[in-house]
């Protein structure tokens, strides 16, 4: 993957990643980020940060689903591809094709399909078109990039989310840490009063 | 599918940003290479399964016998040739993806590597990097 991004596209690389997922702040210095309102108690800080990573989790729920979605289009399309590449080669000759398709779950029908130049695609809603071979190879092909893209956008959106919630993760474990060093020192201070 | 959990317990040390992009690349490769690792596996098993059919293939006698060969949802009958010809094509093309994801799994693990190193001489035993074996 290309490291780079030049100055002009790194604001609007991170403006797009914006839309949806809000970038978590990262916690510079525990002591001044527990002086801030809303932080009273490190009980209150950490029931904040709970809820922004539980939001983050689920966030990455949805997209993962998406993910998964996009994963098994892909294949489809190229099988679909791959069939036309099928008829391509038989365009030219003279024999029919003897194929096996699916009739119902678990039944198959014989078929013998004669040399052709034109397919029908199924485009989804219940509608489907009928196009000259070349025609559909196209679409396939435009319907393919655009699914890629779309997966490679998906997982920039998934790494960047991890990131955020990854940040969650150690701020909670800081101001937890926080919260038993500054307990211990309290007893220590105790125990110092009372000898 | 898992995110890769590493424990911190940050103590004394301070975390500085540039600890926390540390760790989030830590987090972010792993749960690439997991993903990774699992398609390397479900590769791997589809090119047995053709190497299977290639087996069998040669073990039949009737050498007439069209084979319907499986493209998506359709069977299309070809000749044992040709649907030998297409398992080859196959398991070449399966493997040059499976090596390219090896090597995207080599590179990812230099980079977990190094990033350890750099981790562990600034937080020692405050923090977790090994990934959940479960």
């Amino acid at each position: 993957m290309a490291a780079t991004i030049d100055n002009s596209n790194a604001a609007q690389a991170t403006k797009r990643k914006h839309l949806g997922i809000p970038e978590a702040a990262f916690v510079e210095d525990v002591d001044s980020f527990m002086k801030q309102p809303g932080n009273e108690t490190a009980d209150s800080a950490l029931r904040k940060l709970d809820e922004q990573y539980q939001k983050y989790k689920y966030m990455e729920l949805n997209l993962s689903q998406k993910k998964l979605r996009l994963k098994n289009q892909i294949p489809q399309i190229t099988q679909t591809l791959e069939i036309l590449r099928h008829m391509q080669k038989k365009k030219e000759t003279t024999e029919p094709m003897e194929t096996h398709f699916l009739l119902a779950d678990n039944v198959y029908c014989k078929a013998s399909v004669p040399p052709t130049d034109k397919v029908c695609l199924w485009l989804g809603a219940n509608v489907m078109l009928e196009y000259d071979i070349d025609e559909a190879q196209a679409l396939l092909e435009k319907n393919l990039s655009t699914a890629s893209r779309n997966l490679e956008t998906l997982v920039d959106d998934l790494d960047f989310l991890r990131d955020q919630f990854t940040t969650v993760e150690v701020n909670m474990a800081r101001v937890y840490n926080w919260d038993v060093k500054r307990r211990s020192k309290e007893v220590l201070l105790k125990s110092a009063d009372k000898s | 599918g898992e995110a890769a959990t590493c424990i911190c317990r940050v103590e004394d040390v301070n975390v500085t940003f540039e600890d926390q992009q540390k760790i989030n690349k830590f987090a972010r490769n792993t749960s690439r290479m997991t993903e990774l690792k699992s398609e390397i596996d479900s590769k791997k098993k589809s090119l047995q399964d053709l190497q299977d059919a290639s087996d069998d293939l040669m073990m039949l006698e009737d050498d007439a016998l069209l084979i319907p060969y499986q493209i998506g949802d359709v069977f299309i009958s070809h000749t044992q040739e040709e649907t030998q010809e297409m398992l080859e094509a196959a398991k070449e093309a399966l493997e040059q993806e499976v090596r390219g994801l090896e090597d995207q799994v080599s590179a990812i693990q230099q980079v977990l590597g190094d990033l350890k190193v750099q981790l562990y001489a600034k937080f020692g035993n405050n923090i977790n990097l090994e990934a959940d074996e479960s």
